[in-house]
């Protein structure tokens, strides 16, 4: 066991040489890499950590938008749903409210058409049949028109009930015999005896009698008393022809109104 | 056979005889010193480590944490001093299974040294951290009664470090040479395995004790002043 002492100082030498020269290329480098390296890391995750917050806001941001466009959705939609019902009311309202005024046009039109029908039918039916019945009646054994309604009057004349007849006689007096007896055609004096003796027979005079023709009459004959009017006419069946027409042709409307 | 490298002369220059301590304690300089070049030129702080940065900063890392172990402070100032007594006795020892190679460890010269510097360091350490008279203030502790063994104490642990470290690695160098003569072939390379382990466990008590002494001198009187410190 020897000790040299030059050996030991060149290996303190020697050694210190070696702290001197590792410090310079081992350790410093080395300890500054590693921290460094700890330092980016930790920055990293300082980053990572930040974008996972900002993430997460963004997210909260997103999920509370979100809930506002649902509640804004919901909100757009009844508004909708309740203009759509607003319009649609006002639609059919509309529609109803045209419906009914065609309706209405409609059925004016008819009526004026129904009024024109009519009144062209009666006026064609009371010449043909005034035409017709004078042919007939001229056909029969050359009898003449006017003494057969002179005839048909008086029968009716004399048809009358009491009360009618007590009615016509007060007008008798209250136009002191004043009447007038009106026809289509010029009565003859056999006929004009005839409606005279006749007007004696049920108003007991007939002193103010006068005789008036009016081709409007068509077929008849008309005593007017005052106020008061009797009369035998085609008219009367041209009316109840008018009045039958009238009722087939409402019966039809009827029909068409269902 | 020769027991210490001293006296194995490698060769002279000029007038200096070089021994074999000396040249093969320049060899693992120059291994140590070629490894932290290689080692430098691949520094990387980003992207993927090489293996052999990977390598140096486990080792300096884990020295690193010993020393904040052991002494309870910032490794920084003692990193080089301690990290480089244990890597150097640590590549000593290993190479001694290089046929031909004598591990300058196993030279009470050497081993000397580093205990030598130990028992220097340790007080420049204490002076630095706390002051001449706060160092000086820790023979007398805890009464100057106390300071004659102190000093007895602190030159018989360098006395110890030195020949605890030479005596195992000698050892283990005596006994592969006396096994290669009486039993040769395969028990000898049992015996120079069992030496790599025995020399890194030598480098690291080595290492650790250092520390141990220098953080008794920086930290353990001051524990006086701060008892919840330790």
């Amino acid at each position: 066991m020897e000790l040299d002492w030059i050996t030991v100082a060149a290996q303190i030498v020697n050694f210190l040489v070696l702290v001197w020269i590792l410090q310079r290329l081992l350790y410093r480098p080395v300890t500054r890499a590693m921290a460094r390296r700890r330092e980016a890391i930790r920055d990293r995750f300082a980053e990572a950590e930040r974008r996972e917050t900002e993430a997460e806001e963004e997210a909260a941001r997103l999920e509370r938008e979100r809930a506002e466009l649902d509640a804004r959705r919901e909100e757009i939609l009844a508004e909708a749903r309740e203009e759509a019902e607003a319009l649609r009311h006002r639609l059919e309202e509309e529609a109803r409210e045209a419906v009914a005024e065609r309706r209405e046009e409609w059925e004016a039109q008819i009526a004026r058409e129904r009024e024109a029908f009519l009144a062209e039918l009666r006026r064609k039916a009371a010449g043909h049949v005034a035409r017709r019945t004078r042919r007939v009646l001229d056909d029969l054994a050359g009898a003449r028109l006017e003494p057969a309604m002179a005839e048909a009057f008086l029968a009716r004349l004399k048809s009358l009930d009491g009360d009618e007849r007590e009615a016509l006689r007060a007008e008798a007096g209250t136009t002191e015999g004043e009447m007038t007896l009106t026809s289509a055609h010029a009565l003859d004096d056999e006929t004009r005896a005839r409606l005279r003796e006749g007007l004696q027979e049920v108003l007991g005079d007939a002193p103010g009698l006068a005789f008036a023709e009016d081709p409007d009459l068509v077929c008849g004959i008309r005593l007017r008393i005052g106020g008061r009017t009797l009369q035998w006419s085609v008219d009367a069946y041209l009316e109840d022809l008018d009045a039958e027409v009238s009722a087939a042709l409402g019966g039809d409307r009827a029909e068409a109104a269902e | 056979m020769e027991i210490s490298p001293d006296s194995w002369i490698l060769f002279t220059l000029g007038p200096v005889e070089i021994n074999a301590t000396i040249g093969f304690t320049w060899l693992v300089m120059a291994l140590l010193i070629a490894s932290a070049v290689v080692l430098r030129l691949l520094l990387t702080d980003t992207g993927a480590l090489t293996r052999w940065q990977n390598l140096w900063e486990a080792i300096v890392e884990t020295v690193r944490d010993q020393i904040r172990e052991v002494s309870g402070q910032d490794p920084g100032p003692y990193l080089p001093f301690v990290a480089t007594l244990f890597l150097f006795i640590a590549v000593s020892n290993i190479l001694a299974v290089v046929p031909g190679y004598r591990p300058p460890t196993g030279s009470l010269s050497t081993t000397a040294a580093l205990a030598l510097c130990v028992l220097i360091a340790v007080p420049l350490f204490g002076v630095a951290q706390r002051g001449l008279g706060g160092y000086l203030r820790s023979y007398i502790r805890p009464t100057p009664l106390m300071a004659p063994f102190n000093v007895i104490g602190e030159l018989s642990r360098t006395l110890a470090l030195a020949i605890r470290l030479y005596g195992n690695v000698m050892s283990g160098t005596v006994i592969a040479g006396i096994l290669i003569s009486i039993a040769p072939f395969f028990f000898p390379v049992l015996m120079q395995l069992l030496g790599l382990l025995t020399g890194v466990i030598q480098a690291y008590i080595f290492a650790i004790l250092a520390m141990v002494y220098i953080a008794s001198a920086t930290r353990a009187h001051a524990g006086a002043a701060d008892p919840e410190g330790d």
